[in-house]
């Protein structure tokens, strides 16, 4: 992990810039970017548009409503609503045929593209037992011991009906940690009755879910990946003035990135043809601040500001690209370490049209439990990140 | 909390009791005052030991308890003989804080002799705690490994999650952090307690069956008349069931050793599900540690689904037959 503030951005930007240069098949967007960023940006102009940070308690008021929403992979129809209402009055939003929520501003070449996912993990109902169980498949990827025996709700067409995944119907004679196959029981007793509360199969079923706070500016709740990285869209886009804009950006709000990321491939797709600068993914840092893991990479200590994702199982961020962002928030002061970490990032559907991914994220705790944490800190300077980048870079 | 949770239960029984007999809809149609008398409790927590803000809770809802110097709260009404009494243990298994770790974790030891289940310490993996701390509950989480972080490393053991690795996050940085908030070592934590509805009449939390028993004795302990049928009539809510049943062990040996003809009920067991939601309480004959021995008592147990896991499920029907059979039991007319 590579801090901010210990890094000479500029330096190292060039220092790097004609090897990968030579590298790169299309050399002009990782290396131009850089260097009209150090350029571009004088300090007499850097203190004329400087702005109050994004706030904790904005962040907070946006985030919980957001993730007390559920949204199943190809159930997001709910945070999709809560995600409209949020945003600006001047915002735009469409709806394209993937279900992604898009959001344009400003006018101009480049184009450049946010992304953050809309889903969470979950369970989808996969068949009714005659005694009114239902048998269910994991959307997503997470232990399922850590739903065992916990409440659920099965998300209907006319409404969640409360039920509880069952405990596993025997331990045995050497208890594994790893249930098997969950089930989730209505209490009903019958097929029929199960199907009378509105109960089908495919139905998105998930734990019950709150947001709350802990000590200080860190809070606990399921979801925050990555309603967190939506969140951090919407608060940069309430304080961003689109007339000010020096370029077109897009906001996309992207659905079932969990199960493969379908939708941002869908919008990469179509918005290709307009040959986007880059695509910064806005997704969880998963981090190893946590005392069950392992540090030998990704510990971003929660509270130190926002992460870019410069390397995960996806994508990586050029280096270039990675010195100049750090230095662009190194002149706010906004706080941004750059790091590496596990999971895949909607931005990589991007690439092979030739847009490259920068990964901007936050440390996230204990990822895909109930028990997520983050810290309020983080999200506001995500937000701030992104304002910034859409406005300067 | 403590405040809170003493007034808001007394006007809850108050809610369920409050009409006068004459007017009170028949017991046995247990309507929502004893459905929320239920999940009020099934919200609450009582560590073994631990269980002073249930006990203040239990005493301040039931007008004329007294507490006695085992800390049970009784109830007694009447006098002479026969003597009856019924128990119910308020408190659960549980944990308290063993250690502050540097960076402002919890480490924690649980409490109660009661055997458990391989499964039980993992139902607590990255799920939501309360702390008990000086200042108040606080909210925390049980840590646990990220999914993603174990990919393309060694495989994780396959044995359940261990107690040892139960680290609580109440967002503190620093054990000065953790201090500050309230918290220290020997704490009281539990799962946090949100009872769950579901199923026409079906509710789950942890100790569903004992809180759901409590429910049903506070309700018909409350309804029992100043006098009435001749006898001593005892409603008791114990200390320490896991730990030997001890707070009930002082209740039968201050009130039962010496009569000539006592009756006890042991409730808060966790009966078989078979005939969950039909109505029914199962019975069974029991005993608890006395002076000298054992005093003999029956077991009224409410049947059960998912006993001792954090879904622990009892029917509402069920409950309010318990409610209606405890009042009979002890001297009111059901």
């Amino acid at each position: 992990m590579r801090r901010g503030h210990a890094t000479a951005p500029c330096r190292r930007a060039r220092g790097h810039g004609g090897t990968a240069a030579r590298k790169r098949p299309r050399a002009g967007w990782a290396l131009a970017v850089p260097l009209c960023l150090c350029a571009a940006v004088p300090a007499s102009l850097r203190a004329q548009q400087a702005q109050p940070p994004i706030g904790v308690a904005e962040a907070r008021e946006v985030v919980s409503r957001l993730v007390e929403t559920y949204g199943v992979s190809g159930h997001e129809a709910a945070v999709r609503d809560a995600v409209i209402r949020l945003l600006p009055a001047w915002a735009s939003p469409t709806i394209d045929s993937a279900g992604n929520v898009l959001v344009r501003a400003g006018k101009g070449e480049p184009l450049t593209v946010y992304v953050a996912h809309t889903d969470e993990i979950g369970f989808i109902v996969t068949a009714i037992r005659e005694n009114g169980q239902l048998e269910l498949r994991r959307a997503g990827g997470f232990f399922p011991s850590l739903f065992e025996a916990e409440p659920a709700l099965v998300h209907t067409a006319s409404g969640a009906v409360p039920a509880v995944f069952m405990p596993r119907d025997s331990v045995g004679r050497s208890p594994q940690r790893n249930p098997g196959e969950l089930r989730a029981d209505p209490g009903t007793g019958t097929r029929a009755a199960t199907e009378a509360l509105g109960i089908r199969v495919g139905d998105p079923v998930t734990m019950p879910k709150s947001f709350a706070s802990l000590a200080g500016t860190r809070a606990t709740a399921r979801s925050f990946d990555d309603r967190v990285g939506s969140s951090a869209q919407i608060l940069a886009l309430r304080h961003i003035d689109p007339r000010r804009l020096r370029h077109a950006v897009l906001f996309v709000w992207s659905t079932r990135e969990e199960i493969g990321l379908e939708g941002a491939r869908f919008a990469a797709e179509h918005v290709a043809a307009e040959h986007p600068a880059r695509v910064y993914a806005i997704d969880t840092f998963v981090s190893a601040d946590a005392p069950l893991e392992i540090k030998t990479f990704a510990d971003a200590p929660l509270g130190g500001g926002a992460v870019v994702r410069a390397v995960d199982n996806s994508s990586v961020t050029p280096p270039a690209l990675v010195d100049s962002l750090l230095a662009l928030a190194r002149t706010r002061h906004i706080p941004l370490v750059a790091g590496t970490t596990n999971g895949g990032n909607d931005g990589s559907t991007f690439t092979r049209f030739g847009v490259p991914d920068v990964g901007i994220g936050w440390p996230l705790r204990y990822a895909h439990s109930p028990a997520e944490v983050i810290d309020l800190k983080d999200l506001a300077s995500l937000a701030d990140v992104i304002k910034l980048t859409a406005e300067r870079w | 909390m403590r405040s809170r949770s003493r007034s808001a239960l007394a006007a809850l029984l108050c809610a369920c009791l409050g009409a006068p007999a004459a007017a009170q809809a028949p017991p046995s149609a247990a309507g929502p005052p004893l459905d929320a008398l239920v999940v009020r409790l099934a919200n609450m927590s009582a560590v073994t030991g631990l269980e002073d803000a249930m006990a203040e809770s239990l005493a301040a809802a039931l007008p004329g308890a007294v507490t006695d110097r085992a800390g049970n709260v009784i109830l007694v009404r009447g006098s002479g003989q026969p003597t009856r009494i019924a128990l119910c243990p308020m408190d659960e298994m549980g944990y308290v804080v063993g250690a502050i770790t540097p960076e402002g974790y919890l480490t924690l030891r649980r409490v109660g002799a009661t055997l458990v289940g391989p499964l039980y310490d993992q139902y607590l993996e990255g799920q939501r705690v309360t702390v008990f701390g000086r200042r108040g509950p606080l909210p925390g989480v049980v840590g646990v490994r990220s999914t993603h972080l174990t990919r393309g490393r060694p495989a994780a053991p396959e044995e359940p999650f261990n107690l040892d690795n139960a680290y609580v996050d109440v967002g503190a940085a620093t054990a000065a952090g953790a201090q500050a908030l309230g918290v220290e070592i020997l704490a009281p934590v539990t799962r946090e307690k949100r009872a769950h509805r579901y199923g026409a009449d079906l509710l789950a939390a942890p100790a569903a069956s004992a809180r759901a028993a409590c429910a049903a004795l506070l309700a018909a302990a409350g309804r029992l008349p100043a006098a009435g049928p001749a006898g001593t009539f005892i409603a008791a809510f114990t200390r320490r069931r896991n730990l030997r049943w001890d707070g009930g062990s002082t209740v039968v040996i201050e009130h039962a050793h010496g009569a000539a003809a006592a009756d006890v009920v042991l409730l808060g067991g966790a009966g078989g599900a078979d005939s969950l939601g039909s109505g029914a309480v199962l019975s069974g004959r029991d005993s608890l540690p006395a002076a000298q021995g054992f005093q003999a008592a029956t077991a009224w147990d409410l049947p059960t689904r998912y006993a001792r896991t954090p879904v622990e499920t009892v029917s509402l029907k069920d409950v309010a037959t318990l409610a209606d059979k405890l009042q009979a039991f002890l001297g009111g007319r059901p």
